[in-house]
Order: C-alpha cells, then sequence, then structure tokens
C-alpha cells in the first residue's frame, strides 16, 4: 500500500477533515457546557431524514439536510423556551421526529447504498460541491464563532447574568442554532450521522480534562479534533476500515486514557 | 434619596400569590437585607427587583445618583442563589469570568482591552482573589467561588449590588468575611446592596435595615427587636443564628 499522500481521494479527504475538525468543537464546546450534548444526536437523525428527502426529490441531499436540520434546531430552541425547566424533553421531541421521518423517507430512496454512506459517513467519496460547501460552511461558522466569542461564553456561563448585562440571548441562541444545524449536516456527511455527536463531544471531554482555561479548552478541543480525524483517517487507510468508525474510536481511547491522567491531578492537588 | 421603589407590586405563580400589593423602597446607601422562609417569594422578589421578572401588578423602578430613573443595566449587578456552585465546574478562569461581566460596555464583535483587564483585576483585588485571577473556577472552594461571583458582579463599578443567598452554602467563618467585604463595599464605595439571607446572626451584625417577607407582604423589622418580633411572627424558628 503506498504512501496516504498519492492519492487526490485521500488528500481531500484529509482537508475535509480538518476543516470539519476545526468547525466542529466550536459548537460541541458550547453544546457540552449548555449541557445539551444530545443535540448532535437530535440533529443528525434529523440530517438523515434531510438527507433521504434530498435523494428522493433530487435536490443535493447536504443542502436538504441542512434545511431540515435547521428548522430542528429552531423548533428545538422555541420547544426549550416554552419548557425551560425539561429543555431534554424538546431534544428528545425532535430526535424522534427526525428518526421517524428518516425512516419513512428512507423507505422512498431508490439508492438505497448511497443513503447508508450518510449513517457511517464518506469523507473519501466527497464530491468538489461538497468540498466547496464544507469549505464556505467552515469559513462561516468559525467567522461567527469568532464574532460571538464573548456573548456565547456569557450565555454559556450564565444565560440570566448575560441577559442582565445586555446581551440579546434569544438572538445569538437562534444564530447559535442554526450554526449548529448547518455544522452536523455537514460533518455528517463526512464522519456519518450516527457518529457527528460523538465528535461534537469527545474532543471537548478529552480538552476539559487537561485545560485551564475556556479559551485553552476551545484550542485542546480543535487539537485533540484534528488528531482524532488525521489519525483516524490514516488508521482507516492502512488497515482499511471506515474512517468514521476510526476517528471516534481514537476518541473514545483518549478520553478513557485522560481520565486517570485528571483524576490523579486532582488527588495530588487536593 | 430613593435607590429603589416598589409600588403595589404583586407576583402570583398560578393560584399562589408570593408577593402581593407590596410596597417596599430602599434608600442611597443602604445595607438592607431581606428575610423569610423558604418559599416565600424572596427570589422572586429578587428576580422583580433585577429586571429578570416583570411584576404582574405595580411598579418597580430604579433611581441613579441624580434621582433620574436608571436606565443603565450596567449600575445594577445581581448575584444569583449559589452562583459560585452552579458554574463550579466550568472550565473557565476567575479572569474569564469576571471579565464576562463588561460585554454590555463593549457591545457586539468586539474583544475585552487592557482597560477592561484592569478593571477585571481590580475587581478581583476588592475581594481579595487577585492572586487567583489565572485559577479555574472548579480549583477554589465554595467561598472563594462565591468571592468570584462577587468580582464579577463589581466589574462594572455598579450603584446597587443585588444578591440572593450569597453565603447559603458557606460556613461561619467564610460568612464572616464575605459580609467583611460587603460592609467594605457598602461604607467605602457607597454601594447600596439589597440582600436576600437566612442567617439572622449575620443580618443583625452587618446590616442597616431588616425586612421580613411574610405571607406575600414585606415588613421592616425593628433590627434591634427583630428577634421578638419574628417570634411573635412564628418565623424565628426557621432562620439560621436564633442562638
Amino acid at each position: 500500500m503506498g504512501n496516504i499522500f498519492q492519492y487526490e481521494f485521500m488528500r481531500r479527504a484529509l482537508l475535509v477533515g480538518m476543516l470539519v475538525a476545526v468547525m466542529v468543537p466550536c459548537i460541541g464546546l458550547v453544546i457540552v457546557l449548555k449541557r445539551m450534548s444530545m443535540i448532535g444526536d437530535a440533529l443528525s437523525h434529523t440530517s438523515l431524514a434531510g438527507v433521504a428527502a434530498g435523494l428522493i426529490s433530487g435536490i443535493n441531499p447536504i443542502a436538504s439536510a441542512i434545511i431540515f436540520c435547521t428548522a430542528s434546531a429552531l423548533s428545538i430552541d422555541y420547544l426549550r423556551r416554552k419548557l425551560p425547566d425539561y429543555a431534554e424533553i424538546a431534544i428528545a421531541v425532535i430526535m424522534s421526529l427526525g428518526i421517524g421521518l428518516a425512516g419513512i423517507f428512507s423507505g422512498f430512496v431508490k439508492n438505497a447504498a448511497n443513503f447508508n454512506t450518510f449513517l457511517f459517513g464518506s469523507i473519501v467519496a466527497v464530491t468538489d460541491f461538497e468540498l466547496i460547501l464544507i469549505t464556505v460552511v467552515t469559513i462561516i461558522v468559525v467567522g461567527l464563532f469568532i464574532l460571538l466569542y464573548k456573548e456565547l461564553f456569557y450565555i454559556t456561563f450564565d444565560e440570566s447574568a448575560a441577559k442582565l448585562s445586555g446581551v440579546n440571548v434569544n438572538l445569538v441562541n437562534v444564530i447559535f442554532m442554526i450554526m449548529t444545524a448547518v455544522t452536523v449536516s455537514v460533518a455528517a456527511r463526512t464522519v456519518g450521522a450516527l457518529i457527528v455527536s460523538s465528535l461534537m463531544v469527545l474532543p471537548v471531554a478529552c480538552a476539559m480534562q487537561v485545560a485551564k482555561s475556556y479559551k485553552s479548552t476551545l484550542f485542546t478541543s480543535i487539537g485533540f479534533a484534528l488528531f482524532f480525524t488525521l489519525s483516524g483517517l490514516s488508521l482507516s487507510y492502512y488497515l482499511s476500515v471506515k474512517p468514521g468508525g476510526a476517528i471516534v474510536l481514537i476518541g473514545v481511547a483518549t478520553f478513557v486514557l485522560l481520565l486517570p491522567i485528571k483524576r490523579g491531578i486532582r488527588k495530588a492537588v487536593f | 434619596m430613593k435607590k429603589i421603589e416598589v409600588k403595589r407590586v404583586s407576583y402570583c405563580y398560578q393560584s399562589m400569590c408570593v408577593i402581593e400589593q407590596t410596597d417596599f423602597s430602599v434608600n442611597q446607601g443602604d445595607f438592607t437585607a431581606i428575610i423569610g422562609v423558604n418559599g416565600s417569594g424572596k427570589s422572586t422578589l429578587m428576580r422583580l427587583l433585577a429586571g429578570l421578572m416583570q411584576p404582574q401588578t405595580g411598579s418597580v423602578t430604579l433611581f441613579d445618583n441624580d434621582g433620574q430613573v436608571l436606565k443603565n443595566t450596567a449600575k445594577i449587578a445581581y448575584v444569583a442563589q449559589n452562583a459560585g456552585n452552579l458554574h463550579s465546574s466550568f472550565p473557565a478562569t476567575s479572569m474569564e469570568i469576571v471579565l464576562a461581566e463588561c460585554i454590555g460596555e463593549i457591545g457586539w464583535f468586539k474583544r475585552p482591552g487592557k482597560q477592561h483587564r484592569e478593571m477585571a483585576m481590580n475587581a478581583l483585588k476588592q475581594v481579595g482573589m487577585e492572586k487567583y485571577a489565572n485559577t479555574q473556577i472548579s480549583e477554589m472552594s465554595g467561598g472563594q467561588q462565591q468571592r468570584i461571583m462577587l468580582a464579577k458582579a463589581l466589574m462594572n463599578q455598579p450603584e446597587l449590588l443585588l444578591l440572593d443567598e450569597p453565603t447559603s452554602a458557606l460556613d461561619n467563618a467564610f460568612s464572616r468575611k464575605f459580609y467583611d467585604i460587603l460592609k467594605d463595599l457598602n461604607v467605602n464605595q457607597g454601594i447600596t446592596i439589597v440582600l436576600i439571607t437566612h442567617d439572622l446572626a449575620m443580618a443583625r451584625d452587618y446590616v442597616d435595615r431588616i425586612f421580613c417577607l411574610e405571607e406575600a407582604t414585606l415588613i421592616e423589622l425593628d433590627k434591634d427587636q427583630v428577634e421578638e418580633e419574628l417570634r411573635h411572627r412564628h418565623v424565628h424558628r426557621h432562620l439560621q443564628g436564633d442562638n
């Protein structure tokens, strides 16, 4: 087997993987700290319904997944505000809707193999159009995250205090939910709808074991996501395994290895 | 000069009214405590004062130094109940948390500058936590976390400080240290303070005025006769510091 960089499709996969690895932890950090980790699962299931709808109607599946995910994310935000004490119900309801629609729509998809690539991702089969779409989406999502950095920090830390300090909490939450929906849709294409929420949570979970501040947690999360993605892709190339699964399993293994380190540090300090 | 004026305010949760047709005022420079049994509506009242909730009837008016109605929310600082404990696992340093409070001043899309970092450091100094500026909040004790929340509240040099049970998670020694800081802010910097507490002994030792929220109405107690009045109202046994 030759060098991983000798094939155009692998170079492209590495580039797409790096873009996703920079974008996803920005969203994942806020989601984990807001204790809404399951939102990735809910949206990725909805994205599957969007993919199926796209394949049936002839629209690009990523574009239709973005539309479905955005509608679902805004619905979660609306339900969360209506049920402030039971925010997880909002996520469960939308996840059920996503699974239900995906189940029904998938029955009408003629090319089942094409649909299945979205379950576990197909980072090595990304088209020119999808590469451009992922690049544009990454620039927009990361750019918005930088612009809204302090607003997102404050809302994540204490929504009531942020409101009292004059932050337009509802507007920032809506923008963030749209960013999340778009990120999930794009990441689902590369690592797979069933794995995207893991990629959202695992780098942040690992970073929280070692980082000392919010900013360093963000940068460390991106570092871990890059490590998981690039090592997962290399592993999948040399061992001929699915890239999505390899990326996530490396993430889980890293988290398990880091846990005792944090416990050890805490034990030594306190 | 009045700092807060509450006129005929009511707030009900479904059929239960926790505040009913209540009048209440706080003067500039007052250090005021609100006491009452659990569930009596103290936190609701505090959220109404902070502007986080709107009264169903009546009005809450806040004034600045010139007697003008206060529009600048930076002049009001509110620390929620157990604020430190609620965020104790958040991966952020004291400096990051205190700096968050300058958001209203610097506006959208801008980053805090050197002067904001100096303001944050001054706020940390006021509560004696400047050495912990780069320490993650999860590595601090409950008392230290609560002081960071107070520093955050002081970041914008507020005129009015609203604190909801700031010492409920602290032991007696830490509570006394916390009240010393509050007294210093009140006396030396003229900050008007309204706090909710269950700790009658601390309230008696430190504050100027004590109100009791009972049966949806706020009643001012005579500070020197507070225990007798509370005993008479059967509230005394529900509060700490009665020995």
